[in-house]
């Protein structure tokens, strides 16, 4: 019974983190109401010109609003614009007519079937690493004093600092020679060791999060007899939970955009959907003839690859995320709120 | 040398910090004290009385061996606590050896010296030749690197500015505030990989903001406005809109430092009679500038890891590309990565003294303990 009453307790607390209780509605304003109350709102000294900068306010923000959606909208309605379509330039935004088999083509030539799996593979693992590796060495830095905290605490720094150019070809001879390459470790291991894919940044993030949280309950965990990793698993992981959900979304959306990394490691059938993204392009360039020497046919209106097949393929790419982010937004925007982020 | 001086301090110490030190150490003991009595109480309430009997014969109170007493006075909360912290690092530090550390200093013995072969990866010794020749007989490096510091200069204080006043805009209470959010989030999700520079490269993130594209604009008036005009018209709004792309990180942080000022501040504010303009310059302002430390550096640190930048691709190109000459490409990056060190080390000087970098709660303690170090001189 105790128990369960616990749990009921717990789960209530988790959907408080991010549901707020609904406001009370308030009861609509009839016409005559609003008339009165503009009346009464316009005779106050600065009325008109808060007006006027809410109304600038709203035409900064839609502006802003369209710059950002403008290359999005771009991909959506090129990406279904037939090869006639493209060349026209009496055709500004409106398809004549909308061309499907720009998405089956995509689909085909940038090989998704066998590219999917892979790009679902490393980022899982990878994020799940860093979910698991940057709390921990997070909680590490944060909470307890040791020497040569601020001295890790400056590599962390550093790696973040360091294009990842810089270090690329030593990792590779060194990957090369402990018989690393063609398989998927290293982008593994290092992410379940704090490093990775902008791995310094999220372990910076769990520092900081951590250290704006109260250390009480960790300390009442002690005296009770908690044993250290208990605290940990305990205590501190159900807290970090919006910590978590950053690194999470944060993390995915990079892996899941990854190409570096990839095209230099893995071989040619483990490679993630933006090297798929990659062939498209180089198909999109080529001209008819080595078109023609590459399927070994003569070329129909069909196998035709341009603009509008690699934003088909773009688009495809990024629909998961798109999708990831529009369930996890509210939670996520929360969160940030909450963790006092970012870098 | 410095062991001795360590511990003259820590003698010198132990009576400073008695109050400290031996606290916790009492509690701990208390504690074990008041636990050992306990422990066999507790199965006496919920089952048959005559178990914990026959236990209590079995394990009467063990003296402590002298191990366990020189282990206790060995292992103090301090020291405990240096454990846990070492554990806990410890998968980072790993991955810092072999996975970061390990390649730098590769690349530093590459960058001084001449590959031979480049299977085996033989190499001979040439001391700074590579650097000298990257700094003054080639051009192209110190060509991209002024490029990329003119790039940072003029965007940073731009993406501060724009980045702030949405952050702001966004944290007042209007309409559609979701959606604006996850709009603004959008730079973030495609703006990562090839989709953006396919993009770029059609040049359709810069036409949202053009002379050339607008219809609001009739073209007689571009046409009386010449060439010249609109040409320069049309690279500042290229850069205003390349700064607006690369915000939407910057604007989640503000909108994060702004939800944690406490509204209190503008309340009391308003009673006495501020206007909005007043309580931005005296209250958001001061009250966020450690976040706008943070984002400054974050920003520099993107524009210069940023992939379209010309040194990096310089990098790329020295690496693989045509020319292919991994010493020198060593050489750049270690150059390359000094200076963003000395940059970023710079602004940290003047922006994070005075306003802590990353300051939250720690800070105090972290005050008291930069006060104990001048005074001891630990």
């Amino acid at each position: 019974m105790q128990s369960e009453k616990l749990k009921n307790v717990a789960t209530t607390g988790k959907k408080k983190l991010f549901n707020r209780e609904p406001k009370p509605k308030k009861p609509r304003m009839t016409w005559d109401e609003f008339v009165v109350n503009f009346k009464r709102k316009a005779k106050q000294p600065r009325f008109w010109g808060s007006v006027a900068l809410n109304i600038g306010m709203y035409i900064l923000l839609i502006g802003i609003a369209f710059i950002f959606l403008y290359p999005f909208i771009f991909m959506i309605i090129t990406s279904l614009k037939s090869n006639a379509d493209l060349i026209d330039p009496t055709i500004g935004w409106i398809p004549r007519n909308l061309r499907w088999e720009n998405y089956s083509m995509a689909f085909q030539m940038m090989n998704f079937k066998g590219y999917i799996g892979n790009s679902l593979l490393i980022t899982a693992v990878c994020t799940i690493g860093h979910l698991i590796s940057c709390t921990f060495v997070g909680y590490g830095l944060a909470r307890f004093k040791f020497r040569g905290r601020g001295i890790l605490f400056f590599l962390v720094i550093l790696t973040i600092i360091v294009p990842i150019q810089a270090t690329i070809t030593p990792s590779y001879i060194m990957f090369a020679n402990i018989k690393w390459l063609d398989t998927f470790l290293p982008t593994f291991v290092p992410s379940f060791l704090g490093l990775g894919l902008k791995g310094g940044l999220f372990v910076f993030l769990a520092r900081n999060f951590l250290l704006s949280l109260p250390k009480e309950m960790e300390e009442a965990a002690r005296i009770d007899g908690c044993g250290f990793l208990g605290i940990f698993f305990r205590i501190v992981v159900p807290i970090v939970r919006p910590l978590l959900l950053v690194i999470l979304v944060l993390s995915i959306v990079w892996h899941w955009n990854d190409y570096y990394e990839p095209s230099l490691y893995f071989k040619q059938n483990m490679q993630p959907l933006s090297s798929g993204i990659k062939e498209l392009i180089t198909l999109s360039k080529l001209t008819p003839e080595e078109m023609e020497q590459r399927l070994g046919r003569p070329v129909t209106d069909d196998d035709i690859i341009n603009t509008a097949t690699v934003m088909a393929g773009s688009f495809i790419t990024l629909t998961p995320l798109i999708v990831m982010f529009m369930f996890l937004q509210k939670q996520f925007v929360q969160s940030v709120e909450r963790t006092g982020l970012v870098e | 040398m410095k062991r001795g001086e360590e511990e003259l301090n820590n003698e010198e110490n132990k009576n400073l910090n008695e109050a400290e030190n031996i606290a916790p150490v009492s509690e701990k003991v208390e504690n074990k004290k008041v636990k050992a009595p306990k422990a066999p109480k507790e199965p006496k309430a919920p089952k048959a009385p005559k178990a914990p009997k026959a236990k209590k014969e079995q394990k009467p109170y063990k003296d402590p061996s002298k191990f366990t007493v020189w282990l206790k006075r060995k292992i103090n909360l301090e020291r405990r606590a240096a454990l846990e912290g070492y554990f806990f690092t410890l998968p980072l530090t790993i991955g810092l050896l072999i996975f970061f550390a390990f390649p730098l200093g590769l690349s530093l013995v590459l960058s001084l010296s001449e590959l031979e072969k480049m299977v085996g990866f033989e190499m001979h010794w040439v001391g700074l030749k590579n650097y000298t020749d990257v700094l003054f007989n080639d051009v192209s490096f110190t060509k991209a690197l002024s490029e990329v510091f003119a790039d940072t200069f003029i965007k940073i204080p731009l993406i501060i500015v724009f980045s702030l006043l949405l952050a702001i805009i966004i944290s007042r209470n209007i309409k559609a505030k979701g959606f604006f959010r996850v709009v603004f989030f959008l730079p973030f999700i495609l703006g990562t990989g090839y989709v953006l520079e396919q993009l770029y490269s059609l040049g359709v993130v810069s036409q949202a903001l053009s002379l050339d594209s607008s219809s609001l604009i009739p073209p007689s008036v571009i046409a009386y406005l010449g060439v010249d005009f609109t040409a320069m018209v049309n690279s500042f709004l290229k850069i205003i809109v390349s700064v607006l792309w690369s915000c939407s990180v910057q604007i989640l942080m503000f909108l994060s430092g702004l939800q944690s000022i406490s509204p209190t501040l503008y309340e009391s504010a308003g009673v006495d009679g501020a206007t909005e303009w007043e309580k931005f310059w005296k209250i958001t302002l001061p009250m966020i500038m450690p976040i706008m430390v943070v984002n400054i550096i974050y920003s520099i640190c993107d524009s210069f890891v940023n992939v379209e930048n010309g040194v990096l691709t310089l990098i790329k190109n020295l690496t693989y590309g045509s020319g292919q000459s991994m010493p020198q490409a060593a050489a750049i990056s270690w150059i390359y990565t000094l200076v963003i060190m000395i940059f970023v080390g710079i602004v940290f000087l003047f922006l994070g003294r005075s306003y802590g970098a990353d300051t939250t709660k720690g800070a105090d303690e972290r005050a008291i303990r930069k006060a104990k170090k001048r005074r001891y001189n630990w």
